[in-house]
């Protein structure tokens, strides 16, 4: 088996907030193999946006380990940042403010270019905008205007085009469909597979949508408030989730088609924010099956099935229970 | 990895010809929608027209500043002195040419000073924030709350009269305006998602500031300094009046205005004409301000 | 079955500088007492502004309703003053819009919110008014102590409620729902979706749901309506829709979106994008994105074909079957 790309080990990243410290992402443990797609959903609130952030340095971890291609990366100085980012790129949610309003599309597609001064002269710079705007099927006649005059789906290209530039191994994609209307969804999630294929690019897929989540993920790993409370192959997951969050969660779905048998699990409330959590599963309070020593442990991920992980006290117990109506 | 190449390849004159405009088509498309703006023309017009009149002003002056005609003092405009003459019989007309070389100067270094001093201050504070931010703005805020001209009179008083030195103090004065703004717009501008992707992508804090925050709070900052012109003329004038500024008989706007305060009810025209002078040049400052402020955002480009 | 609101060749236009933006294209549709429509479509398909056409909150100008009959209640909407529609909004027609967030008033509590509808509609007296306020905060399942407490003291699941509640509170036989659930998480929209379809079969309202989302649709609706460009490109109950799509921009939208039951290896997005709402093209305005288009879509408008009892589709393929025999154009 190939070595994992990326690893990271028990990652924390807390903010302080005025009414206490902000438990975003909390001892969050996983690997992905290179060529691989790993799936990130959750709620908003969840930690998972702030996940992809902390693996690319963008925002400082708290605690825990990163390993990329085997070396450590936790703590890394400015100038080793700067190498690393050529490797590590991420495409952000909304098309349009992760674009410069005042940059031309040709512009904020040449600046890693400019930044990493990969290209010895103007005419290089230009010859590989080009191309990158021809690998994420952009019209070069488009290289002069402006992010305000594209669509979304144009606009995340631009996206796409400016985080390939630097040919980077490895990406974490933000929420990079969930702007778009569904059939322009379907043409960037065509493209972000097929460079994926052509190019050998390892993603972390961070959505809330699970069936674009189950489309484009090898694997999938759930958070909630913090916590990745369930990973397992994507149709391991689907078939068979454990989690009583995860159960609930692809419950939830409405599914676009009709006579399809549905015992939908609603949960009770609504997620809350982990600011200084008390031990025990932070899921507790929304939970149909939670015990008193639930609200005691914080339970331990533990794999039931090989590849199949899930921190929940009761995971194997509670099949026998799914049928049951919530 | 072949397949692009040879896509690329397929065309590749056309794609060199079309990226290749890039900066040059940028600045043309810049004053293109510049020109289209009539308004901003109008005031770009009047700039040019007052810049030319200050160098030339020894060919367009019919008069020297200085020449006193004692016995020809408050003669109306007429055909001789198109603007009058004042208390000294000296040829308002002819003050005004002249004196437009020290005001714009003045109003127009001044606010330079002051909007790259500010701009530099207040990205710091913005950027960083923290405690850079907390000593910067506090030092600012001492600065802010001295009125302007007090803080221009103490500076002038600490360096000295001469033209220089009232540049340098109302330059200075104005600072704290400008920092205040530019760290509210940049403090906006940068938890803008472009800016965490420019730095994903690896830019320096420099970069990131010159290339990507400063362009997008340009609005208030070009509007702030059009207004500050007008200020700085005026404050220079008051600079001159309590003797720390440009020292008579050398001909300023302001100088003129409240030298011919005193005589308001009765020569309308020692003070009308002086003050026409400060309007217009405001104004032509303000319109292409404004015009400059859209023709930048691409945006706005229909 | 009798019919509560029934739309006749609407078309709405924005004058947008020397251009015609069009909206909305002469658009027909039904809706019937106690059911659901759900008009269906991607960003800038007009659905929004068919909605501010209903209740007659299109901005005029740069808006203008160019032509059409809004019928609600066997009156004509189109034809009432001002004064006349101020006095059915919120109260026979209501709306609940996309944001949660932004569509309360933050200075004001969430009480005091739904008792202003109240008061505006029903009675003069407050006491009453906070009473009623405070039965339908509890109807919508938030504790009635929370009366007094301001928007940004609720999570995004809570203030819909709330919005909800608000439309609800003058027993609103029209309810107009833009994109309720869309800013939701999927669980809170699953609570949502549950609570809107038991309120609505409480009070008997029919709703109008404007979504893009064809999950929440085969959920919620009844009849389902599926715009383009400003037009309805295919009409019919949920079985015509999910079972025999006939519309090639409904057969798009189906294999766009990811299936969580059967795994396609990639997906079948439609080709191109939307027209500009200023510039359509000749003739069928999704022909240029059409697989099956013939040089007669870009030239020629197709009618509307019934293909089968209820079902119509706006498309050129289907209207020879129409001269044949119905019901025979099953794709």
């Amino acid at each position: 088996m190939a070595a994992p790309l990326l690893e990271v080990k028990d990652l924390k990243k807390y903010f302080k907030t005025p009414n206490g410290t902000l438990h975003a992402v909390d001892g969050v443990s996983f690997t992905i193999e290179e060529g691989k797609t790993l799936g990130v959903v959750g709620e908003s609130g969840c930690g998972k946006s702030t996940l992809g952030r902390t693996i690319l340095h963008l925002q400082e971890s708290t605690g825990g380990q990163i390993f990329f291609e085997g070396q450590d990366i936790t703590n890394v100085t400015a100038q080793q940042l700067k190498e690393l980012r050529k490797n590590m790129q991420i495409i952000f949610q909304d098309p349009f403010a992760s674009l410069d309003p005042r940059k031309s599309v040709s512009q904020i597609i040449a600046e890693p270019l400019k930044i990493y001064k990969v290209c010895a002269n103007r005419r290089e710079i230009i010859k590989k905008v080009g191309e990158l705007m021809d690998t994420v099927g952009l019209a070069t006649r488009l290289a002069h205007s402006y992010p305000h005059e594209l669509d979304g789906g144009r606009r995340q290209r631009i996206g796409i085009a400016r985080a390939l530039a630097l040919n980077p191994k490895f990406i974490v994609c933000d929420e990079p469909v969930s702007a778009l209307d569904v059939s322009i969804q379907a043409q960037v999630l065509n493209l972000m597979q097929d460079l994926q294929k052509e190019r050998h690019l390892t993603y972390i897929f961070i959505t809330h949508n699970l069936a674009v989540v189950k489309h484009i993920s090898d694997e999938i790993m759930v958070m909630y408030l913090g916590h990745m409370i369930e990973k397992a192959p994507k149709r391991e997951l689907f078939a068979s989730p454990m989690h009583p969050y995860t159960q609930a969660l692809l419950s939830a779905i409405p599914i676009p088609d009709i006579d399809v048998p549905k015992k939908r699990i609603l949960l009770r409330g609504e997620i809350t924010s982990p600011i200084d959590p008390k031990p025990g599963c932070r899921f507790a309070p929304r939970c149909n099956y939670a015990r008193p020593e639930c609200f005691e442990k914080t339970p331990e991920l533990r794999e039931m099935r090989p590849g199949h992980y899930v921190a929940c006290h009761f995971a194997g117990e509670l099949k026998e229970q799914e049928g049951e109506p919530a | 990895m072949q397949i692009k190449r040879k896509r690329v390849q397929a065309v590749p004159d056309r794609q060199d010809d079309i990226l290749s405009l890039k900066k040059s088509s940028q600045a043309l498309e810049i004053w293109g929608r510049l020109v289209r703006n009539k308004t901003a023309m109008v005031g770009l017009i009047i700039l040019v027209v007052l810049i030319l009149t200050a160098i030339f002003a020894d060919y367009i002056a019919p008069y020297g500043y200085d020449d006193q005609v004692l016995d020809d003092n408050f003669i109306p405009p007429c055909a001789e002195h198109i603007f009058g003459t004042d208390n000294f019989g000296r040829d308002i007309f002819s003050r005004v040419v002249y004196g437009s070389r020290i005001s714009l100067q003045v109003g127009l270094i001044s606010m330079g000073f002051a909007v790259i001093v500010g701009c530099i201050v207040g990205s710091i504070a913005g950027y960083y924030s923290g405690v850079v931010d907390n000593i910067i703005m506090r030092i600012v805020d001492i600065m802010l709350a001295i009125p302007s001209i007090l803080l221009a009179i103490s500076i002038a008083a600490a360096l000295g009269p001469g033209l220089r030195n009232v540049m340098i103090a109302i330059g200075i004065g104005s600072v704290p305006q400008f920092s205040r703004i530019v760290r509210a717009s940049i403090l906006t501008v940068k938890e803008q998602e472009y800016i965490e992707a420019s730095r994903a992508t690896g830019a320096s804090d420099l970069r990131i500031i010159v290339s990507h925050i400063l362009p997008n709070c340009i609005a208030p900052i070009i509007v702030q300094t059009t207004l500050g012109v007008g200020n700085a003329i005026l404050n220079a004038a008051g600079l001159s009046f309590i003797g720390l500024g440009v020292q008579p008989p050398i001909p300023e706007w302001g100088a003129m205005l409240s030298a011919a305060r005193q005589y308001i009810r009765d020569y309308w025209w020692m003070l009308t004409f002086p003050g026409l002078a400060i309007m217009l040049t405001v104004f032509a400052l303000n319109v292409l301000g404004d015009g400059l402020r859209d023709a930048l955002d691409p945006r706005l480009k229909s | 079955m009798e019919k509560l609101l029934s739309i006749r060749d609407l078309t709405i236009y924005y004058a947008s500088g020397k251009r015609t933006v069009k909206a909305v294209n002469g658009i027909s549709l039904e809706i019937e007492k106690g059911k659901t429509l759900g008009l269906v479509g991607e960003t800038g398909a007009g659905k929004t502004t068919t909605a501010l056409g209903i209740l007659n909150l299109i901005p005029k100008p740069p808006g203008k309703i160019v032509s059409g009959e809004i019928f609600f209640e066997g009156e004509d909407l189109l034809k009432k003053t001002k004064k006349e529609m101020r006095k059915i909004r919120g109260d026979k027609i209501s709306m609940i819009f996309q944001d949660p967030m932004t569509s309360l008033d933050p200075v004001v509590t969430v009480g005091d919110q739904i008792a202003e509808v109240i008061r505006l509609h029903q009675t003069n007296s407050p006491k009453e008014a906070e009473k009623k306020a405070i039965e339908m905060l509890e109807l919508v399942g938030i504790p009635g102590e929370r009366y007094n407490e301001y928007p940004h003291q609720f999570s995004g699941g809570m203030k819909q409620r709330v919005i909800i509640a608000i439309a609800l509170a003058c027993n609103p036989s029209l309810l107009i729902a833009d994109e309720p659930t869309t800013a939701l998480d999927v669980t809170i929209q699953a609570q949502i979706l549950e609570l809107m379809a038991n309120l609505r079969r409480e009070f008997g309202s029919s709703m109008l749901l404007i979504t893009h989302d064809l999950g929440v649709v085969a959920e919620v609706c009844d009849n389902v309506a599926i715009m383009y460009a400003g037009q309805i490109v295919e009409y019919g109950n949920l079985r015509h829709i999910y079972r025999n799509a006939s519309h090639p921009y409904t057969e798009g939208l189906f294999g766009s979106i990811p299936n969580l039951n059967d795994e396609a290896e990639r997906l079948k997005p439609i080709r191109g994008l939307m027209p500009d709402p200023s510039d359509l093209p000749p003739g069928c305005s999704f022909a240029p994105r059409c697989p099956y288009a013939t040089a007669r879509c870009h030239e020629e408008d197709p009618a509307v074909c019934e293909i089968e009892p209820g079902h119509l589709v706006k498309c050129h393929r289907y209207e020879k079957a129409e001269e044949g025999e119905h019901g025979s154009a099953t794709s």
